[in-house]
């Protein structure tokens, strides 16, 4: 209470949850939170951009597409949204595994800001409230002697009580952008930024750092000449995002993107300014990704390549806006013209946005649970690019996990967890919470270790059920799942019970599908080994065969085709979760587990791991403190 | 807590080393060492010192001075074993330590088996056993100490071997992730053939190192000696008479067939397995033919051949033949039955090795009146520390887990080309590779964590 007459603020009103911040990941935790019931006020600088797309026009893409899949799966909205304004829509690697085939839609921007927006607003408990959020309401919690805290307050003195506070502060905390020797305080897009907030997380001991991440200039469209690219169309047939979608509703008209290349002159004009870069000339002190590099990077660091790849993509179908994909850059203004204007196609062009590098303050996100909330407070939870990483996708997956997060806590109920085994959000949260990030996080295919299980097909099968527990997913829905996974069972073992003789007609048959004809008696499991064929060719060899539907039918190609791998891959799961399932108690006192190296008992005693297998993937943890943990764990557990 | 005798065996692995240590371990521990150690002014009393303590002193063989050493005490139940142990850190030679083991022997410590303080720090409760396969590994590997200890040993030059391999394979991982994660930046076409010759590259000099294995796994696992020699020869005999003396006998395993027996004596503290293997003589037998075929492969596989003679019988075509196998080997030549009438002289033996052998020493034994027998065991030892019988400096494996280890990453190169073979996509090349990669992760100490995403991003230019 002493905080509040400090403060001189005037209550407001009063919620389950405040929502700070309404990007990509505010939206989902706000969504999270009403639908579950929970009086919520999301606040954001400016109504006008909730769900902004400040950077790339795309939702999806490699690994990211994985992570849109499974919030869907879970609950969230995203998927439904890019669903009704995406106007193209790719599916990434089709040439490769199932595993790593990804979608990636283009965007229409302002729709899908718009169509977030109305979603927002006709949600049921949620408000919408443009404020500025500059400090928290806080208590000591008697019971575990942590700061509780219990409501924010706004610049104009606003006071929101509530019962947790989801903090989803994305690129705008101490923002400045770059272009050049140009500095502006803002947020992306001239917004506002929100300059409070900082010191208020930072009186409370929370510790911050600073990121960079940049973003490409905007051409006007008109001013390019798209004969001098290659056209890259969608796919013939579009694969929606939403496992709840129709088919049907996404076979639309779609738009094209267009592929061109930098050269040699591009490389030299680069070159020749690297003095005038922010970041080579030392005025940038935030990290910034290495996946996401800006061209002067590019061009450093991979001198020897001769050309990079620019893709030149629509920003929405109501505007003549292009993005300009590979070529972000914090050059000056007139460098950045004279450099895109080397690139074929590019010549004439008009630049409406010119390219900037931006900087914000976020927080390390080893201060967090993997149930996203921080672990020194009651009541506080984070999600998105305040927890330092980049993407719509992760932050919108992060604002979901902290939603239910924070609603399973109101509730009492046991806190929703997705572990590495699971889901690429696992493997997101995981790694954000665990290891040590230097720099923006950005989902990969290859930060997975189990990507054959994790496949964008079966999201559904993997985490409807953590969704159903929340009360995202609703039963006749989470049925529909579940009859899906005994549909693909049944359907495996028919096959394999159906035998195909090596008679002539079904040689005859095997040689007019291109396959080799039988050696001896198989059946038809076996044959949809092969990999020339596929469930629907085998009909013919198959006359008890029921209708089934295309998405049962995918599951059992799959978990046919690749059970050798499977089956490794499940192998390798279970070893993990053997010691992913040993919990540690959190009043574990580490000085007490003698024969822990000096480093390691530094390290468990600031990451808190909650389990042994995340205790297992701090580094400075070894293999042997690993077992000299399970042995006191043991004891621990004996007394 | 189990009442035992006191153990002691060289800790820090049968190679040379800066430092050595020989550990003791159990209730007379502190007691035997107090027999070969001396304080400077010899004055001082491990038994009167307090646990958890170093003392600077000397070891002396009775009154020869081994070695000027570190002794750590530490009194149950406060150490690795909750039994009194005794650390002896001195200077790592082979030769040193194995006399200050040997000085430990003769004053009442056993040659401890095998992981025998493992096992003890588990009977006594120190470990529970029943946990997690984490404990199991701690306790196969001996020790953590052990563990990094052997890790430690690894040579330079193997050490640098397997960094250059995971190098390679990670370059490869690398490419192929950052092929998935940025499609349309990367291209994969034609990268399968590239990769397969990539495969087998490492494939060859993974071989080569499981391959010297057999001959580095001397230093750790102790000599495989051969007895060999026509039927009748005093195989048997000079069998039991080795395993008759009072050495501790380890273990006893039957031959995998019914005519190779393999029998484990530890030589103060050195492992010698002996196998012996039926006569050999030409034979249209089927049943001794195979006896004498698995004969020949025990040669073939054996460190050192101790070749038996009968010195009072003739040296026939079966005695030629079985020289013949021995060219190559080091050998043990044993004439045999001195006590009887001599046909075969030292000198006859000697010529007749000149133009088979290379590396041979003969010595005169009868086992009827026990005589040549220690001259046999030291041999063998001194073979051992001398290094005659060990690995060459070439690259060499000695450790059965870095065995392992290599014979999974071979084993998942192998799914890798059969992947490539069944023209999978790249994305599954991926998983085999990674699984390449850690096994050979394992063997050096180092973990996979963040090493891949730093080489995508080192090697490709990715992202929009």
């Amino acid at each position: 209470m002493d905080q509040l007459e400090k403060n001189k603020g005037y209550i407001i009103d009063q919620a389950d949850v405040c929502v700070v911040g309404a990007g990509h990941a505010g939206c989902e935790a706000a969504l999270a939170c009403a639908r579950l019931g929970l009086n919520t006020i999301i606040f954001t600088v400016s109504v006008d951009s909730i769900a902004l797309m400040p950077c790339n026009p795309n939702i999806g893409g490699t690994s990211k597409g994985h992570l849109v899949r499974e919030l869907d799966a879970l609950g969230g909205q995203m998927a439904k949204t890019i669903d009704k304004t995406f106007i193209q829509s790719k599916m990434l690697n089709k040439s490769k595994g199932p595993a790593v085939h990804s979608l990636r839609a283009q965007a229409d921007k302002s729709e899908y800001s718009r169509e977030m927006r109305k979603t927002l607003e006709a949600q049921e408990n949620l408000t919408i409230k443009q404020a500025e959020v500059c400090d928290f309401i806080t208590e000591t919690d008697e019971s575990t002697d942590k700061v509780r805290i219990t409501g924010v307050k706004t610049f104009t003195g606003g006071i929101y009580k509530c019962k947790a506070v989801i903090l989803c502060t994305g690129t705008y905390l101490r923002a400045r952008c770059l272009c050049g020797e140009t500095i502006t305080y803002t947020g992306p897009n001239g917004l506002q930024a929100a300059n409070h907030l900082s010191d208020a997380l930072k009186n409370l001991g929370i510790e911050m750092r600073r990121f960079k991440t940049g973003t490409p200039a905007r051409m006007d469209g008109r001013t390019l000449d798209y004969s001098k690219m290659q056209e890259q169309k969608g796919d013939e047939k579009v694969v929606p995002f939403s496992f709840s979608t129709n088919p049907e509703d996404v076979q639309i008209d779609q738009v094209s993107c267009y592929l061109t290349y930098t050269n040699e002159k591009t490389h030299e004009i680069i070159r020749n300014n690297l003095d005038r870069s922010p970041i080579y000339a030392g005025i940038i002190e935030g990290t910034g990704p290495r996946y996401c590099p800006s061209i002067e990077d590019k061009v450093v660091k991979f001198a020897d390549k001769d050309r990079h790849q620019i893709f030149i993509e629509p920003e929405g179908l109501h505007t003549n806006e292009m993005y300009v994909g590979g070529m972000s850059s914090s050059l000056p203004e007139d460098v950045q013209l004279a450099m895109y204007r080397t690139v074929p196609g590019l010549e004439n062009c008009k630049i409406v946005r010119n390219a900037y590098a931006i900087e914000y303050d976020c927080i390390n996100p080893n201060q967090l649970y993997p149930t996203l909330a921080f672990k020194n407070f009651s009541g506080l939870y984070a999600a998105g690019q305040f927890n330092g990483s980049s993407g719509y996708e992760e932050a919108a997956a992060q604002g979901l996990i902290a939603g239910i997060n924070a609603a399973m806590e109101i509730k009492g109920k046991d806190p929703v967890i997705i572990n590495r085994s699971e889901g690429y959000i696992g493997v997101l949260i995981d790694d954000l919470v665990t290891k040590e990030n230097f720099e923006p996080y950005r989902m990969m295919t290859s930060r997975s270790e189990y990507r054959l299980l994790l496949r964008q097909d079966n999201a559904d099968l993997r985490l409807s059920k953590k969704g159903f527990y929340a009360g995202l997913i609703s039963k006749s829905w989470y049925d529909g799942v579940l009859a899906k996974e005994n549909g693909t069972r049944r359907e495996i073992e028919r096959l394999k019970n159906v035998s195909v003789g090596a008679s002539k007609k079904n040689q005859e048959f095997l040689e007019s599908c291109g396959s080799t004809p039988l050696k001896t008696g198989t059946n038809l499991a076996e044959l949809l080994c092969r990999p020339e064929l596929d469930y629907k060719m085998l009909a013919e060899l198959d006359p008890d065969r029921k209708w089934i539907p295309d998405d049962v039918i995918e599951q059992v190609e799959i978990e046919i085709k690749y059970e050798g791998y499977i089956k490794r891959q499940l192998h390798q799961v279970e070893q993990f979760k053997k010691i992913e399932n040993k919990k540690i108690p959190p009043e574990i006192d580490y000085d007490d587990v003698n024969s822990l190296r000096l480093e390691a008992r530094a390290k468990l005693k600031e990451f808190k791991p909650i389990s042994v297998g995340q205790a297992s993937r701090i580094s400075g943890v070894s293999p042997a403190d690993i077992s000299v943990l399970l042995i006191y764990l043991e004891q621990y557990y004996k007394k | 807590m189990m009442k035992t005798d006191t153990i002691a065996a060289i800790a820090t692995g049968m190679a040379n080393s800066g430092i050595g240590i020989i550990r003791l371990s159990g209730p007379d521990s502190i007691e035997i060492a107090d027999r070969i150690y001396r304080s400077k002014n010899n004055k001082k009393k491990l038994m009167d010192q307090k646990s958890h303590t170093v003392h600077y002193g000397f070891i002396y063989d009775e009154e020869m001075l081994l070695d000027e050493v570190m002794v750590v005490l530490m009194k149950a139940p406060n150490s690795f074993t909750a039994e009194d142990t005794v650390e002896i850190n001195c200077h790592g030679g082979m030769l040193v330590m194995k006399k200050i083991l040997e000085a430990a022997l003769k004053n009442g410590a056993r040659a401890a088996e095998p992981g025998e303080f493992s096992k003890r720090a588990f009977l006594n409760g120190r470990i529970d056993l029943t946990k997690a396969e984490a404990v199991m590994d701690l306790i196969s590997s001996e020790n953590d100490y052990a563990m990094q200890a052997s890790l430690h040993q690894l040579k330079g030059t193997i050490y640098e071997k397997i960094v250059d391999l995971r190098k390679k394979i990670i370059y490869e991982i690398a490419f192929i992730e950052s092929a998935l994660d940025d499609p349309e930046h990367i291209s994969t076409e034609g990268y399968a053939e590239k990769l397969s010759l990539v495969v087998d590259g490492l494939l060859k000099e993974l071989f080569l190192l499981i391959r010297s294995f057999d001959n580095g796994k001397i230093v750790k696992e102790g000599i495989h000696a051969v007895i060999v020699g026509k039927p009748n020869a005093g195989k048997s005999s000079l069998l039991n008479k080795l395993l008759g003396e009072e050495k501790a006998i380890v273990t006893e395993i039957e031959g995998t067939t019914r005519d190779v027996l393999e029998q484990y004596i530890n030589l103060d503290g050195i492992g010698i397995h002996l196998m012996d293997t039926a006569g050999i003589r030409s034979t249209e037998d089927v049943v001794e033919k195979i006896g004498v075929d698995k004969a020949k492969e025990q040669i073939l596989n054996g460190d050192v051949i101790i070749y038996m003679v009968d010195s009072s019988g003739d040296f026939d075509e079966n005695d030629k033949n079985i020289l013949k196998l021995l060219s190559g080997k080091k050998s043990i030549i044993l004439l045999n039955k001195s006590d009887l009438n001599t046909v075969i002289t030292y000198e006859d033996m000697k010529k007749m090795c000149e133009d088979f052998i290379d590396e041979y020493q003969i010595i005169q034994t009868s086992m009827t009146e026990d005589t040549g027998i220690s001259e046999l065991e030291e041999a063998l030892k001194e073979m051992f520390i001398t290094g005659k019988i060990s690995m060459n400096e070439e690259l060499t494996i000695t450790n059965v887990r870095h065995k392992e280890a290599l014979c999974l990453a071979e084993e998942s190169l192998k799914l890798v080309l059969k992947s490539i073979e069944d023209e999978m996509p790249e994305d599954f090349y991926s998983i085999d590779l990674m699984s390449a990669y850690q096994a050979l992760g394992n063997m050096i100490g180092e973990e996979v964590g963040e090493d891949l995403v730093n080489e995508i991003f080192s090697k490709f230019c990715m992202g929009k």
